[in-house]
């Protein structure tokens, strides 16, 4: 009984410290457009929730991210595959994923603002980001697949379905976990931030531009936990996702 | 048509492990290649199992191959009795064999992880026993074994070398004896030449 509410109660009372020492520094600062108080921006938060327009910003953004993340899960998948199988496909290939790692991330942004619609820009953001991640991640597990038991399915004459369902997957199982889990925060995190810096209608970002534009700090600290609490939900989700997955294989 | 090796040269890389060897295994027994280590034993092993191409000749090998491989080789995130009935035993002829060996039904449901370096040796032993198969390679099949644990198998080898051929790497002469199989002398690298059964050893 005591170790059940353990922790939750610790992080309660963690959670409870930062609140407080943010109420404190609010009323230190005494200035709203600095630093509101916790409940102001609860408040906030609150009034924000009750309109229709908010969650029609929070669903479109949610969608643009994920369809983003879902193509970027294909793409880097397939480039995982080549890249393993065909070393020339791989030296071709390799300094894409270089600068696109090594690049920031604004650059791409504005970049690619004079190319897309602001709409399509998130989703596309999001999927530059999470390419290179499943593809890099993905080809370090199959690199890293255990020969002995390659070989021992091939002595054995598994065919090409059994040897991808019970040597190879279970194999960059992990990896690509691993891969999926970083990447959808990298994805949620920039997309909002195309949405900030280019506005499509019907946005998070749009609305978190708007409301520093109009000086309104307690929604823009709102929204940004709107996107906090979304990211750590549906990480959860994910994370849920895979443990169900492993109980099934 | 039996299982048969024809002047088969191969090389790791600059060195020549085998060189123009001939070998032609008997329709049924054991035939057991005896040498000290890194004189060409494993390797003739995984030429007959197909996982190296020779540099030149020829090998035929007729059918299907079973091994078991100087590691135990078991898919981690399967239990015991799917690691046997993956490469395609039925479950029931899978636990049979597995329960001859000396295992017991919880641990045909434990991961690999979970057993003894011993048990985990019987299910490799088993999943090439159970296995459909033409020819038998059996690479130290014995290691990690207490001598109760490898005479009890035995019989099982010895049943299937009844009809079938067996090729046997071992360090252990009993086993060999055990398993009346005829020594085939390797001196060292490269193997060259007819590979045939020495009279005395």
């Amino acid at each position: 009984m005591c170790n059940k509410w353990r922790r939750p109660l610790t992080a309660a009372g963690v959670a409870l410290f930062w609140l407080g020492v943010w109420a404190v520094c609010s009323h230190l600062i005494g200035q709203e457009l600095l630093l509101p108080t916790p409940w102001l921006v609860a408040a906030s938060l609150w009034r924000l929730m009750g309109q229709g327009d908010f969650w029609i910003a929070v669903g479109m953004s949610l969608l643009r991210v994920l369809g983003g993340f879902a193509a970027a899960v294909v793409v880097g998948v397939l480039l995982a595959v080549l890249t393993t199988r065909f070393s020339l496909v791989h030296t071709v290939l390799a300094p894409v994923l270089h600068v696109v790692r090594a690049a920031p991330v604004a650059s791409f942004i504005i970049l690619a603002y004079v190319w897309l619609r602001a709409g399509l820009l998130p989703a596309f953001i999001a999927f530059l980001m999470v390419v290179p991640l499943v593809w890099e991640n993905l080809r370090q597990g199959i690199l890293h697949t255990d020969t002995r038991l390659l070989e021992m399915a091939r002595v054995f004459r598994l065919g090409r379905v059994q040897r991808l369902r019970y040597v190879r997957l279970p194999a960059v199982r992990p990896y690509l976990e691993a891969a999926l889990t970083t990447g959808f925060g990298f994805a949620w995190k920039s997309g909002i931030a195309a949405e900030i810096i280019c506005w499509p209608d019907r946005s998070i970002g749009q609305n978190m531009h708007n409301a520093k534009a109009y000086l309104e700090t307690p929604e823009v600290i709102a929204w940004t936990v709107v996107v906090v609490v979304l990211s750590v939900v549906l990480e959860w989700l994910l994370r849920r996702l895979f443990r169900r997955g492993e109980v099934a294989a | 048509m039996s299982v048969r090796l024809e002047k088969v040269s191969f090389a790791y890389g600059d060195t020549p492990v085998c060189r123009d060897v001939t070998w032609q295994l008997p329709d049924s027994g054991v035939a057991c290649l005896w040498g000290p280590s890194g004189c060409g034993k494993t390797t003739l092993l995984r030429l007959l199992a197909g996982l190296e191409r020779p540099d030149s000749g020829r090998i035929q090998a007729p059918g299907r191959v079973s091994m078991v491989f100087q590691e135990d080789r078991l898919l981690p995130w399967l239990t015991a009795l799917q690691n046997v009935t993956v490469v395609g035993t039925e479950e029931d002829t899978a636990r049979r064999w597995m329960l001859s060996l000396g295992l017991t039904e919880g641990e045909l449901q434990s991961l690999p992880d979970a057993l003894s370096g011993g048990q985990q040796r019987r299910v490799a032993l088993a999943r090439a026993l159970a296995a459909d198969s033409d020819y038998l390679l059996l690479d130290e099949p014995f290691n990690g074994l207490d001598e109760d644990t490898w005479r009890a198998a035995i019989p099982w080898i010895a049943e299937y070398a009844a009809h079938r051929p067996v090729v046997l790497v071992t360090h252990v002469r009993q086993q060999a004896e055990a398993l009346h199989a005829a020594l085939i002398p390797l001196a060292g690298v490269p193997v060259s030449g007819v590979l045939c059964p020495a009279e005395n050893l």
